[in-house]
């Protein structure tokens, strides 16, 4: 490649790179300038007062309460479905039962289905059980939507794991299930944790399932909140949204570089050999 | 130091494969018992129906005249070396030796004196800071059969722990677990597919076959009176010569017959055929190239031959010669290395010869 072919593809990934960052790069710009507005520019004066303004009521509810409505929300489904995910993946890698395959089909199938189809239904459901309106019915509901996946993430990880080590573990004087928790369970951690926060991702995005069931402006996620912004007070303050974005932004940041780390550290390594 | 004794144990996998069929052992205090087959014979299965890794289909164990049958793993008192070895991934060497101490709650200072001293027998003191993938397939070997000295078992179970090692490796592993049986006078049993291992390591064999044993009796046993075609052509390297013939009587002479070859035999062993199968009834002569020798044309029942193949080992030489169609393979001195197409006179010792009923497969002598 000649010296104007290296400018002229360099010239092009500079292209293709702008067009995905530039919305990133005006999120970060207006978060910090006290006079945001529509079009990019760098803050002639940066200041963290947009962070600041997010301390103050919209409606009935500051936004940090939908941050941290997210938090809750989210770390409760992961929870929930890892553990439960687990259980199911133990029964069906450690123990063999009639249906073991449709089961697991019927699992992937479920998952297929929108998840607007089914949150009408819920909504319905939830009237009945007193849930509309409550996080528990978010978390109940999410928990519902990633259980599919977590068990079929667990299953395929559980499955990769020799049951040699908990037969000698047994034959070494463990129980059955005492063999599992103490030799299968820390090998397969790595497997949890991911589990864990896909799920954590997973809730923490999901829109349509909290815009149904949360009527209340306390009880919003972060999610449904950003829709508040918009135009509330007739004008849209573009330094406030971008600041929400950005906090909004940061633990799947986060969560994604952990995520690269623990993988490349290559703990699932151990196991093969 | 613990007997085991296995009463006709069957392992019926579902839908219908016999894994193992029929079998009883007996296997006495402090010996070393080797489970000798081939691939999928069942032997993998046996051992794990004693340690209670799985449940026979019919059938009792039992440890020391105790009937484990129906106990876990865990309450039968005995160690397992793996295949595989199987240790576990995340934990340090040591932590991977003290598991089973730990499990029955021993004091920490008794832990730690006996990690240190089976580490100490097996000269593994020096690797116990590493996990195990940090170790070579020699040093994860002694870990597995230092985990499973540690707490003094009952018994010794081990399936073909040495299949993973290089050839060198396993030959001197070979020794050292043999003295260290001998030593420790731990009830051992063994599984293997090569018999090799299982002469020169056993006190006693049992040669398994399609979920049967075969032959149960100490490598000597095993290899002078095999009683059944596999189990003379399983044991000896290489194997025993089996030649399909006739068995007959020419006047006072009882003779062999296979290809242009007749065979006149020694008239006790002659007569013995005769009261088992009768004159002119087809036999398989079986024949250990060890006892197959070169001759000189004019001798008694030599045999006209022609070198096929030549397989100098160093030590020996095997020779291959083509009688008719028949390949018969023969162990000569290393310096007869013969050119090939060369013609040749060979002689079988009558007194070492094998007699089987093709049908049955049962020895007849
Ligand atoms: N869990 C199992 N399910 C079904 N068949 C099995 C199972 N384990 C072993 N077998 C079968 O039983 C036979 C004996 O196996 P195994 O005991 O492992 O043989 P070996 O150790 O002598 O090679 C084989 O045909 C094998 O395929
Ligand atoms: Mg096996």
């Amino acid at each position: 490649m000649g010296k104007l072919g290296v400018i002229a593809a360099i010239a092009f990934l500079v292209a293709v790179l702008s067009y995905f960052l530039i919305p990133l790069l005006w999120m970060i710009f207006a978060a910090f300038d006290p006079n945001a507005g529509p079009e990019l520019k760098i803050p002639t004066n940066p200041s963290l007062v947009n962070f600041e303004k997010l301390a103050e009521p919209i409606g009935a509810a500051v936004p940090y309460t939908w941050i941290l409505n997210s938090l809750i929300i989210a770390s409760a489904s992961a929870t929930l479905a890892t553990v439960l995910a687990l259980l199911a993946a133990y029964v069906m890698t450690r123990h063999s039962f009639r249906g073991q395959e449709a089961l697991t089909t019927m699992f992937v199938s479920f998952r297929l289905i929108p998840v607007i189809v089914i949150a009408l239904p819920i909504m319905v459901l939830y009237k009945g059980w007193g849930l509309n309106n409550t996080l528990q019915g978010v978390i109940l509901a999410h928990t519902a939507l990633i259980l599919p996946f977590a068990i079929l993430i667990l299953d395929g990880y559980l499955r990769g794991i020799p049951t040699t080590y908990e037969e000698a573990a047994m034959i070494d004087g463990c129980s059955k299930l005492g063999a599992f928790l103490r030799i299968t369970l820390p090998l397969a951690l790595p497997g949890l944790v991911t589990v864990w926060l896909i799920s954590f991702v997973f809730s923490w995005g999901e829109y349509v399932i909290p815009r149904l069931i949360i009527a209340t402006e306390t009880l919003t996620p972060a999610a449904v909140g950003l829709d508040y912004f918009k135009g509330l007070h007739g004008q849209i303050d573009y330094g406030r949204i971008a600041a929400f974005s950005i906090l909004y932004t940061l633990p799947v940041v986060a969560i994604f570089m952990y995520i690269k780390k623990y993988l490349q550290r290559g703990v699932a390594g151990l196991v093969s050999r | 130091m613990s007997t085991i004794r296995l009463e006709s144990i069957t392992k019926i996998f579902p839908p219908n494969v016999v894994a193992v069929d029929n079998v009883s052992l007996k296997i006495e205090k402090g010996e070393f018992f080797v489970l000798l087959g081939p691939s999928g014979c069942g032997k993998t299965t046996t051992l794990r129906i004693i340690a209670g890794l799985e449940k026979p289909t019919r059938g009792r164990v039992y440890i020391d005249e105790e009937d484990v049958t129906d106990l876990p793993p865990r309450k039968r008192d005995i160690a397992m070396v793996f295949q595989t070895w199987a240790l576990y991934p995340h934990m340090k060497v040591y932590d991977n030796i003290a598991f089973p101490l730990k499990l029955r709650k021993l004091p920490q200072h008794e832990i730690d004196r006996r990690v240190r001293e089976v580490a100490k027998m097996l000269r593994i003191e020096e690797l116990l800071d590493r996990y195990p993938k940090q170790l070579s397939g020699g040093q994860q070997q002694r870990v597995a059969l230092a985990r499973a000295l540690v707490r003094n078992p009952r018994a010794w179970l081990m399936d073909e722990p040495l299949s993973n090692l290089d050839a060198l490796l396993r030959v001197q592993m070979r020794a050292e677990l043999k003295r260290l049986q001998k030593e420790l006078k731990i009830t051992t049993v063994y599984v293997t597919h090569d018999q090799v291992e299982a002469m020169t390591m056993a006190d006693r064999i049992a040669v398994m076959n399609r979920g049967r044993v075969l032959q149960v009796g100490t490598p000597f046993e095993v290899y002078h009176n095999p009683r059944t075609i596999f189990v003379g052509g399983f044991i000896g390297s290489p194997p025993m010569n089996f030649v399909r013939a006739t068995f007959d009587k020419v006047g006072e002479n009882y003779v062999l017959r296979f290809e242009n070859v007749s065979l006149t035999i020694p008239s006790e062993l002659g007569k013995h055929i005769e009261n088992r199968v009768g004159t002119g009834s087809e036999v398989v002569i079986g024949i250990r190239p060890e006892h197959i020798s070169l001759a000189s044309a004019e001798e008694e029942n030599a045999i006209p031959g022609e070198i096929y193949v030549v397989e100098p080992l160093g030590t020996e030489t095997i020779l291959n010669v083509k009688i008719g169609e028949t390949v018969i393979k023969m162990k000569v001195l290393k310096e007869l290395i013969l050119p090939v197409g060369e013609r040749v006179w060979i002689k079988f010792d009558l007194d070492r010869i094998h007699i089987f009923d093709p049908k049955t497969e049962e020895a007849i002598v």
